[in-house]
């Protein structure tokens, strides 16, 4: 389409903003990043403007009509743009996307507020969090070996990557960085084995030019860490 | 869709999420069994079908649950498409920014609603007065500003944002009650309040609604309060 324009309104090391960019890339939807230097304590005037109901990143900006919530957007686009090879972010039939719906919200709510509790908390409170990521992860490991996932078809949407993969492959660029916060190791490759070779593919897929940098991440997690829980 | 069709719906008269899911049905004219759970016992089927969260409602198409009220309603407009019966506008835009609302009253209104009836304490529950009625505020200038005005969130029919506001009306003599105020006259809200006496008469809502009677509702939170008032 030739005069259209695609931005995301996005934090560097947001894994939210990066599920927008996942999605984009994986569609090959060129697009330009507007980056928000502390969208906690000093929102841009283009986020408030374009989220004024939550004024929180990421916000895709498609011809100036602005859409936020990373799992609409991922929906959005996928509406929009049409799949290279016939490679949606969702499949054709309904109950396969209620399906790529139900887990990714599962990524969203279970996984994720587990992993939040990581970030935030100690002692026991900490230990029982890790407990329920590692058990969501082997729910998740479960799922893709239902999928019957091998290494031409590592991810969750099969040979491509899909909606699950756009809204969990974010959250596990912080794996590192929880597992030193929360004194465990994830051990993919050892207990999680379509986990850990889905984990590599997404490394190697088209979203990986979107990823931040990995040591600049843990440096950043680390660093939020001492901040919300000093020692 | 075949009319040798399976339908079932899992749910508890105590849920504005499961009535969702039966406002959609009807509204699509599906045929379903409805199952009244009892979530302090749950069944096999409940287990079974929703094995991660273990909640209603579940919806049960040829044996294959689908799980979380959302997704259900889009798995329902999807699986049963009909041009005249559609949830969804056309253009892909106008869809996000519905679903943007359907979401924008999971995560609102629930929330709220809950602190006016739980709330161990009166600033407790003055506070989720405050944002439930913010919450309709806010929804009141969505119908103004984004979706014409009404008489529905849908225009002339309703759609998925009103299907998914809907159910709340049936607990709002129970807010009511416990936080000792009139949603209508504590809200500004012109065109919701409309919105309600019109949703309300629509048919497949109607019925819908007919499984939770607000009055019940009422004498049922009372009745809780009072057992854990007794029992502490």
């Amino acid at each position: 389409m030739a005069s259209e324009e695609v931005k995301v309104v996005t934090f560097w090391a947001s894994p939210y903003g990066l599920r927008a960019e996942f999605a984009l890339s994986a569609k090959g939807v060129p697009y330009e990043r507007l980056l928000e230097v502390d969208h906690w304590y000093n929102k841009s005037k283009i986020l408030v403007e374009s989220n004024p109901v939550y004024k929180q990143i990421p916000v895709l900006l498609h011809n100036g009509k602005p859409l936020p919530e990373s799992l609409l957007i991922i929906e959005y686009v996928d509406d929009v743009w049409p799949s290279p090879h016939g490679k949606h972010l969702l499949p054709p039939d309904p109950y396969d996307r209620a399906m790529a719906r139900f887990w990714s919200d599962f990524a969203e709510k279970k996984l994720n507020s587990a992993l939040k509790s990581i970030l935030l908390t100690k002692g026991d409170t900490q230990k029982a969090a890790v407990e329920e990521a590692l058990s969501c992860i082997s729910t998740l490991e479960g799922v893709l070996e239902k999928a019957s996932s091998s290494k031409d078809a590592p991810f969750f949407g099969g040979d491509h990557l899909g909606m699950i993969d756009c809204v969990l492959g974010p959250f596990s660029l912080w794996f590192p960085a929880y597992e030193i916060i929360g004194d465990f190791k994830f051990d993919l490759e050892e207990n999680y084995p379509h986990m850990h070779t889905w984990y590599q593919a997404l490394r190697t897929s088209s979203v990986a030019a979107c990823m931040p940098d990995s040591d600049k991440l843990l440096e950043f997690v680390l660093g939020l860490r001492k901040m919300l829980c000093p020692e | 869709m075949p009319s040798s069709d399976q339908v079932q719906v899992l749910n508890t008269w105590l849920s504005m999420f499961g009535l969702r899911v039966v406002i959609a049905l009807k509204a699509k004219g599906v045929h379903y069994e409805y199952l009244e759970q009892d979530l302090q016992n749950k069944s096999q089927l409940l287990l079974e079908s929703n094995p991660i969260h273990k909640k209603i409602p579940v919806l049960i198409h040829n044996g294959k649950p689908v799980c979380e009220s959302l997704i259900i309603l889009k798995y329902i407009d999807e699986a049963w498409p009909s041009a005249d019966a559609s949830f969804l506008p056309k253009d892909p835009y106008d869809r996000a920014v519905t679903l943007f609302w359907a979401d924008y009253i999971d995560k609102k209104m629930y929330d709220a609603g809950s602190r006016i009836i739980r709330s161990p304490d009166a600033e407790q529950r003055d506070q989720g007065k405050k944002d439930f009625i913010e919450v309709l505020e806010t929804l009141d200038g969505a119908l103004g500003d984004v979706f014409g005005g009404g008489p529905f969130f849908g225009g002339q029919s309703i759609g998925f944002v009103d299907i998914a506001l809907a159910p709340f009306l049936c607990w709002f003599e129970v807010y009511e009650a416990l936080g000792e105020f009139k949603v209508w006259e504590a809200a500004k809200c012109p065109l919701l309040s409309k919105w309600a006496e019109a949703v309300w008469e629509v048919p497949c809502v109607k019925e819908a609604l007919s499984i939770a009677p607000p009055h019940k509702l009422v004498e049922f939170v009372q009745a809780m309060r009072k057992k854990m008032q007794a029992g502490s």
